[in-house]
Order: C-alpha cells, then sequence, then structure tokens
C-alpha cells in the first residue's frame, strides 16, 4: 500500500509503508518528526537525502562518511545499538548530515552526530559521539581539494 | 529553571526514572553521575547544541545543488582506482 506526499524538494511522492525509516527520538531540534523516507538522486550520487514525511518541507541531504573519509571509525554506545534492535553493529548503516553553504567549496558535513539506520526494521537515531576527534563541521570538499594539489602532477 | 542545592553524595530525581547525583566537588568542577532509562540520550550542553545547529543548517541547506560537488567525489574515487604511474604492468 502506497501514500502520496507532495513535498517542497521532490514534488509528489509515493511512498509504501515498509519503506519508511522511524526515527523514534527524533533528530535533534527535530523532535516532532519521527517518519522519514530515503531518497536518491542518481545524478548527485553518493548524497542521498533524508525526507521527512511528517513536515514535507523538512530535508537533510546524507553521504556515506567512509566516502568523504575513508578512515571515519565510530564507537556507537551499545544502549544506543540495542535501542534500535541492532545485533551486529556491522549490519547497521551510517550517514552523516551535508551542510551547504552559499559558498558550495565550503560544504561540510557533521561527522559528531551520524544518523545510524538498522535496516532489518527501518529503526534510526542520531547518535552524539563522545569522541571529539570528529567535528561537526568537516570540509571535506577543502580537504579532497588539498589532497588534489599534494598530488604529484602527471 | 529550578534551583536546587546538593551536598555531595545528595541526589535529584526527574521523574520517576531519572537520577542525578553529585560525585565529587572539586574546586569549580562537579562530577555528576546519571541514571537514566538506556532510550534517554545524555549529553554535554554545548556538544547537543552544535549538533542541533547543524541539524538547522543542513534542513535550511538540502534544497542545494549538489551535482558540482558530487562530480569531485566521483573523480577521486575514480582516481583512486587507477594504477598508478610507473607500475610494472608490462605494456610492451
Amino acid at each position: 500500500m502506497t501514500k502520496v506526499y507532495h513535498t517542497l524538494r521532490f514534488g509528489k511522492l509515493e511512498i509504501r509503508e515498509e519503506d519508511v525509516i522511524v526515527i523514534p527520538e527524533g533528530l535533534l531540534g527535530f523532535a516532532q518528526c519521527r517518519r522519514y523516507i530515503l531518497l536518491e538522486d542518481p545524478s548527485q550520487a553518493p548524497f542521498q537525502w533524508l525526507q521527512s514525511l511528517d513536515n514535507t518541507d523538512l530535508s537533510f541531504a546524507l553521504v556515506d562518511p567512509l566516502v568523504i573519509k575513508p578512515d571515519y571509525q565510530i564507537q556507537v554506545p551499545k544502549e544506543e545499538v540495542e535501542c534500535l534492535g541492532i545485533d551486529d553493529p556491522q549490519k547497521a548503516r551510517v550517514f552523516v548530515m551535508v551542510v551547504v553553504p552559499k559558498d558550495l567549496s565550503e560544504v561540510t558535513a557533521n561527522l559528531r552526530g551520524p544518523i545510524v539506520v538498522n535496516p532489518e526494521n527501518r529503526r534510526a537515531r542520531q547518535v552524539v559521539l563522545m569522541d571529539d576527534r570528529y567535528p561537526t563541521r568537516y570540509a571535506f570538499l577543502k580537504e579532497i581539494q588539498k589532497e588534489e594539489q599534494a598530488e604529484p602532477k602527471a | 529553571m529550578l534551583v536546587l542545592s546538593r551536598k555531595r553524595d545528595e541526589s535529584i530525581m526527574i521523574g520517576d526514572d531519572i537520577e542525578i547525583t553529585v560525585v565529587e566537588v572539586r574546586g569549580e568542577t562537579v562530577r555528576l553521575g546519571l541514571t537514566a532509562p538506556k532510550s534517554i540520550a545524555v549529553y554535554r550542553k554545548e556538544v547537543y547544541e552544535a549538533i542541533q545547529r547543524e541539524n538547522v543548517a543542513a534542513a535550511r541547506s538540502s534544497g542545494q545543488d549538489l551535482s558540482r560537488v558530487a562530480k569531485a567525489l566521483r573523480r577521486r574515487k575514480d582516481k583512486g582506482k587507477e594504477e598508478p604511474e610507473g607500475s610494472s604492468s608490462g605494456d610492451a
């Protein structure tokens, strides 16, 4: 069974209930919104969007942190993992939120507050990491540009 | 804001399920012990506020076109798969 939603960013969507991701506690600052759908736009891969179904104007750009920081390794507290019903942490899908300022080169990702999803029951949670190694604003595009400049010219 | 005074080893109950205990007071630093259900997340306020601020900024900016950034990421991924210069793959 599908339900139709009219969203600001993606227009009309037909969503199957079994695809809905539930964030029981909501995202920090958005406690009222609990139901989301994860959307892809192939032209913007690897970015995906978390579209709220409770507020159709609300969406967040997400990315797999390993794509922007291959050595990203997090310790999710056991209680948080249990809350999501995850028995094997390897099965969890992790995303980080992307913030796009007016200047695209200043794009950042929040590595300190990843979104952890249990793909088996489609429950998710925003985890606040204790580890202060990871910033809330990681300027990944700048890091990539630094790498490219450091490479020896062909 | 409710303001209570507690001495070391004294506690505060919030509802039935949350307990905060003053574990130690040393100079200006107070060590607090917390007991709460697993489903309730507990954070230092500054971190909470930073995450919340980034969430709000992300929500505001989610309408932007990321295709140029996406291209840069794909370019780097493809580069990582290329053979390094000077590898002895034996091309005559």
